[in-house]
Formats: structure tokens, sequence, C-alpha cells
């Protein structure tokens, strides 16, 4: 059994959790502090802060890449458990894989020589291959000239290589949804903004996991391991939300009035561009882009995003028009006149949409013990209650 | 006349943002020394601007007249009364400190001394709070019933030290620091408060969110809400007999709704030139406000707002957190 000098020096559970900024970061900070745990919280930027900063934490400001490690050795003096939120989006891909080898090395480094009992950390599902196939832990991985998920699986290996006798647990996530969480808001700005189409065909699985799940799997995994040997566990967790990614749009869109929207099929959209707007010859030069690149076949529009294409189509004089609009849309900026995006705008996110993987999860549930204990529509009413509040919706 | 030699006493954030800019090239003011704990730094800011600097304001009391004190809230009370002893005016950074004993205390030695001790509540000096004012005085809008005011935006002031999320520390949260402008400000507008009923989301550390139900003695009730978590409206709606009325803070728009008649009235409150107000404006109005007050000149600009101003101000504060009720969790979970 391993022994850890930091189970002697007091009855409470030391935790520092870096990137506590962070919308999963905050959230794990207050739920460990709830739970009587001592946490110390690791913010890059002191103004990210203010959500935990409403609780008695000990809250340290590092820009971690920039840090020496025996700063971070010192900090990891009395703490029993390293939970590791951080991530650094480099400016492409070797960029994002350099910092996030660089990140992963120092923080393994300094919790290998302060004797953290163990060391949690974050992956994604989106190192997986896109394939029809459900995956599991024992998957091959490769690189995929993706920044996000190159950079995970660079992290990732690093620690399964690192000779350490710290316990490395990597959980593996799908998209994480709750108040703050990046996917949520982008979910809510896309649609707000109506930034979204679907490719053709929609494949691939949502599968979101409520914030609070994962809060709950992490203490599941720190329980399991903090008296094992020392070792390199991953675990791929999932809620067992299956999801088509229409429904998962659909969901948001019932949330309030001003996100509702249609969605049509490439023949439905063209009748509506017809019916709308018969003697417009923009409409005629909108329609044969759609049928010229017949690479769509859902697109799902708000109330808002069909006022803004109208607005679109009256600017549009002919074939130069068009490409100057998709060149506005390619460059992201989102003004109330560039309200739909074509398919191969946004390809980073339609990548997501497209090859998200199904996720056999049994090895979390039969070896850490964990289940979702919120369903979707829980999730979604939280979700829902929160954007009222923040303004959002 | 001659330029008054003004000293700094803390240098984060406000002191390089607004006080520093808002001084360089102002011919009534002689920038002297700069103060702080961390030597290095205030050593670094100071050779930056070609003036002295120290890590104590006690050694180079001969350096400087007039003192600005920008140094977190809970310290402002002793090196408040240190320079009012050694016989300095003093600026003093809102809140003018954490309770209002202290903040008395403060404006009793003031007077003994003959000194000032102004507060930099530049919101005071924002064309649009003027303009407000002067239109709720001439009662245009009739009596006024009620009103609902929103502020607060995502956090992205460049806070300094970690201390600011310990409240002993820093006296509280966004209530003590965006609250000292905005609860002056409604006391300025609607007179004093006779009724408080308060709420935060504090778990034991600083405050982010509050909402305040307040009664004023004139009869209004009004709604503060304040934040450092959500996008707020950021604006004021004011519903009188005659007429309602909304400004919004960001961009100075004013909207009247007359209750007779179906006309209204939109348009934007401009400072006399036609420019529009930044904060480091505001804070140069600010010390034009104090060279005017300490020189006794007399003309028609604003006048500076001393810590006697704003004593309403400090003590609804400290009821509010005396009589706090913690959100039920979560504010938006309520």
């Amino acid at each position: 059994m391993k022994k850890s000098k930091k189970a002697d020096l007091s009855t409470t559970h030391r935790i520092c959790i870096l990137g506590a900024g962070g919308a999963i970061g905050s959230y794990l900070a207050i739920y460990f502090h709830n739970l009587g745990y001592e946490v110390v919280a690791v913010v890059r930027t002191l103004n990210s802060a203010m959500r935990i900063g409403r609780y008695p934490l000990r809250i340290r400001s590092l820009d971690i890449l920039k840090t020496d490690v025996s700063v971070l050795i010192e900090m990891f003096e009395d703490i029993e458990t390293v939970i590791d939120c951080t991530f650094s989006a480099g400016m492409n891909v070797d960029e994002t894989i350099r910092d996030s080898e660089a990140l992963a090395e120092k923080i393994i480094s300094a919790s290998n020589h302060a004797k953290v009992s163990t060391l949690i950390h974050y992956g994604t599902i989106s190192v997986y291959p896109e394939t029809s196939a459900p995956v599991d832990e024992n998957t091959v991985c490769e690189f995929k000239n993706n920044p996000y998920a190159d950079g995970k699986l660079a992290a990732e290996r690093l620690l399964l290589n690192f000779e350490s006798s710290t316990n490395v647990i990597v959980l593996q996530l799908p998209i994480v949804i709750g108040p703050y969480l990046g996917w949520t808001q982008r979910t809510f700005s896309m649609m707000v903004n109506n930034r979204l189409s679907f490719p053709s065909p929609i494949q691939g699985h949502c599968s979101p996991i409520d914030v609070s799940d994962v809060a709950l799997a992490t203490k599941l995994a720190i329980d399991t391991y903090k008296a094992q040997d020392s070792q390199y566990q991953r675990f791929l967790i999932h809620a067992d939300i299956e999801l088509s990614w229409e429904e998962y749009f659909l969901a948001y869109s019932e949330l309030d009035e001003s996100l509702r929207v249609e969605i049509l099929s490439r023949d439905e959209f063209e009748n509506r561009l017809q019916l709308q707007n018969r003697q417009n010859t923009a409409w005629s030069v909108l329609k044969s882009k759609f049928s010229q690149d017949g690479d769509f076949r859902q697109l799902m529009l708000s109330q808002r995003g069909i006022k803004s294409i109208y607005s679109v189509a009256k600017r549009i004089s002919g074939q130069s028009g068009m490409d100057q609009i998709k060149g506005r849309l390619a460059t992201g900026i989102p003004a109330s006149d560039t309200a739909i995006v074509l398919k191969n705008i946004d390809s980073r996110l339609l990548n997501t949409l497209d090859v998200m993987p199904k996720i056999d999860s049994s090895k979390a549930k039969n070896v850490l013990g964990f289940e979702s204990h919120l369903s979707f529509s829980q999730s979604m009413k939280v979700i829902g209650q929160w954007a009222k509040w923040a303004r959002i919706i | 006349m001659s330029a008054i030699r003004i000293a700094i006493v803390g240098c984060g954030a406000v002191t390089k943002l607004s006080h520093l800019p808002a001084l360089i090239g102002n011919d009534n003011y002689k920038l002297t020394c700069l103060i702080d704990l961390n030597e290095d730094e205030v050593f670094e800011l100071a050779s930056l601007h070609e003036v002295n600097s120290s890590t104590d304001y006690m050694q180079v009391l001969d350096q400087f007249d007039l003192a600005v004190v920008a140094t977190p809230p809970s310290t402002h009370y002793q090196i408040v009364i240190d320079l009012l002893n050694a016989g300095k005016h003093v600026l003093v950074e809102k809140p003018v400190t954490t309770n209002f004993l202290q903040a008395e205390k403060m404006i009793a030695l003031a007077k003994a001394e003959q000194r000032m001790l102004a507060v930099s509540l530049v919101r005071r000096f924002d064309p649009s709070f003027r303009f407000l004012k002067d239109l709720l005085d001439s009662k245009i809008l009739g009596k006024i019933v009620s009103f609902d005011l929103e502020e607060g935006g995502v956090f992205n002031w460049p806070v300094q030290t970690e201390k600011f999320f310990n409240v002993e520390f820093i006296g509280g949260g966004v209530l003590m620091d965006h609250g000292a402008h905005i609860l002056d400000a409604c006391l300025w507008w609607f007179g004093e408060v006779n009724k408080l009923d308060y709420k935060d989301d504090s778990f034991g550390g600083v405050e982010a969110d509050c909402n305040l139900q307040l009664e004023f003695e004139s009869g209004v009730s009004g709604s503060i809400t304040l934040s450092r978590l959500r996008n707020l409206k950021n604006r004021l709606f004011i519903q009188g007999e005659a007429a309602s009325l909304s400004l919004n803070f960001a961009n100075g728009e004013l909207k009247l709704y007359p209750e007779a008649g179906s006309m209204n009235l939109v348009g934007t409150v401009e400072s006399s030139s036609n420019e529009i107000v930044s904060t480091v404006d505001l804070f140069k109005i600010q010390y034009q406000s104090i060279y005017d007050g300490l020189k006794s000149i007399d003309n028609s600009g604003p006048k500076m707002v001393t810590a006697k101003d704003c004593l309403s101000a400090i003590s609804l504060v400290e009821k509010c957190y005396i009589n706090r009720k913690p959100y039920d969790g979560e504010a938006w979970s309520e």
C-alpha cells in the first residue's frame, strides 16, 4: 500500500485545483469546499476568481507556464490531491502541443517531488478516432491536427510516460454543460446569433455531461485511488445521455421564445427561398449557392435568423456579393447581417459535432462506481434558470 | 498660481489606470512621489514618471502637500489619520473607510486640522449623473414613485493582489466597491433611506452579486442590483407620476416618457464640449474641482466630493452588511 505523508498531517483532505478560474475548476473548488475539503484554488488571473472568491478559499494567482517548478513544489507541500483543470491554447497545433506538454510536465514533476498522493487530469473524448463502433479506454488514439484534441492527447501521453510515485488519474470527458460552462455559453451564443448549421450527413453522438457529474466522478476517483499504489489510469466518463445534436440544440431552443428554431430540410429551405421572394434575384443567388455546394442537409434557423437571412439576401447582387458575404462570415464577424453560417465556415465546430464517438464507459462504472445523478432535462432546467439570471436569454 | 505638490500612496490598478493619466500634463499639480509597499514595483513606476519613490509615506512628508490614498479600504483609516495629523490634504479612494465611526473620526480630524478630505467618487462628475440630478430637482418627472437600477458585468478589472478576496482586508465585495458609487449617487438623487432589505451571494468570502430593496424618506422605493458575474442592463429606470425616464450608463442615452400624450423624448447626455467623457476625464474633472477648492477659486464647475458628503453612503453600506441576508444557494436558483 502506498504510504503518503499527507495523510498524517491532518484529517482534513487538502486539495489544490489548478485552473480554478475556469468554469469546471471553479465548480470543483466550490464543490470540494462544501464537502469539507481544504481547497487551494490557483487561477492564472485574479479577475477570473470572482465566483470562487465568494467562498473562504485560499486563492493564489500563478501563470503555471511561466512559473518555476520549485514554486509549484512548495505550493503542493501539504497537498494530498492536485486537480488539473488547466489548458493552454496556443496559436496553432504545434504550439498547443508544446504548451500542453510543458504544463503537464511541470504539474506531474512538482506533484511527484511534493509526494502528492493523486493527480486528477482531464482529457477529452475528442482524442478518439472517428468510428461508428463504441470507443473505450483501450481504443488507440492518434493526433488529428486539431489543437484541442492534440494538446490533450500530448498531455496524456506525457503523464503516461512520466515515472512518478503520484497516482495519475485521467478523466476523459465529453462536452460538459452547466452554468458558466464554455459549451453551454457557446451553444447559447450560436443560437442567439444564428451561427448554426448542420453538416450532412449528421453523424456522431452528442453525449453531454453535467458539470456536477464531473465533480462526482472526480470525487469517486480520488476516493478510489487515495490508498492505492501509484499507477496511471484513464476513464471515459459518460452520463449515459444519448442525444443527437439536433435534440441537444432543440433542448436549448425550448428554454426561451427568443431561441425558438425551425429545422428545415434542404428542399424545405429552397422552397422557403422561392416562396418568400420570387422576384428577388438575391434569393436565387443564395439558392444556387446552397444547391451548388449541396453540402448541408438541415439548417437550423431561429426566428431572428430567418429575418436576418432576408437582410443578407437583399445585399447580394451577384456572385461577387455572395463571396464577399462568405468572406465576412469566415472571419467570424457576428454582425446582424451575417447571421447564417455556411457549412464550410466554422469547420472546427462542425468537425466536433461530426466526430464525437459513442462511449463505452463501463470501466468508470465498474471501477469508480460512477453513475450520473442528473438527467439531461434536470440539467437543462438549471441551465435555463442560470441563463435567465445571467441575462443571456 | 503655483502647482500643488502631490504624492500617491498605493500604486495599484486605479493609480496606474486613472490617477496618473489624469495628472500627467496637468500644470495645476506637481507629482513628486509615489509610495507603495512593493519596493521594486514602485521604484520602477516612479522612474517611469521621473519622481521619487518610497515604501513609507511618513518618510517623505516634506515632499507633498496633497496625498492620494489608493490603498485597500481597510488601510485607509490609519493612513488618512497619519496624513491629516501631518497637516496634509487628502484625496482618498472610495470607499472612504469600511465603517461609519472611522469615517466620522476622519472628518472631525480634517475639520480640526483645517485640511481637505476629499473622496474619489468620480461618478458624481459624470455629465449624465449631474444632468439627472438637475432633472430630478426640476420636478419634471413629478413625484418620484420608484426606480430600478442595474449595473454590472463579467469582472475584468486587473486585480493585483490575492488580498482582494480577503474579506477582512478588503472590507467587502461588489457592494463596498461598486456600490460606493451607486449608493452615493442614489442618495444624492433621492435623499435619505429609511428602510432597506439587502441580499448577496457571499458564502464567507467577498460578494460578487447583490440586490438592495430600498425605501426613501421621500416615499421613493428602489431596487439596486450590482454584479461582477453577469452582464446587467447597466441602466436606471425611474417612474414618476408625470413621466418616467431611463438612463443608459454605458452611452449616456436618456429616454423620457411623459405620462400624458404619445410623444417620447430620446437623447444623449453630453458634456458641454460634446466630447465623450472617459473615466480618466472624470478624474481630470475631479482634480480640477480639488484645485479650485484648495485655491478658493469660485467657478461654475462641479464641486469636489468631501468625505462628509458621502457619510450617508458609508452608513448605508454598513447597514447592508449588518442586515445582510444570503441568497438561498446560487442566485439563479431562487
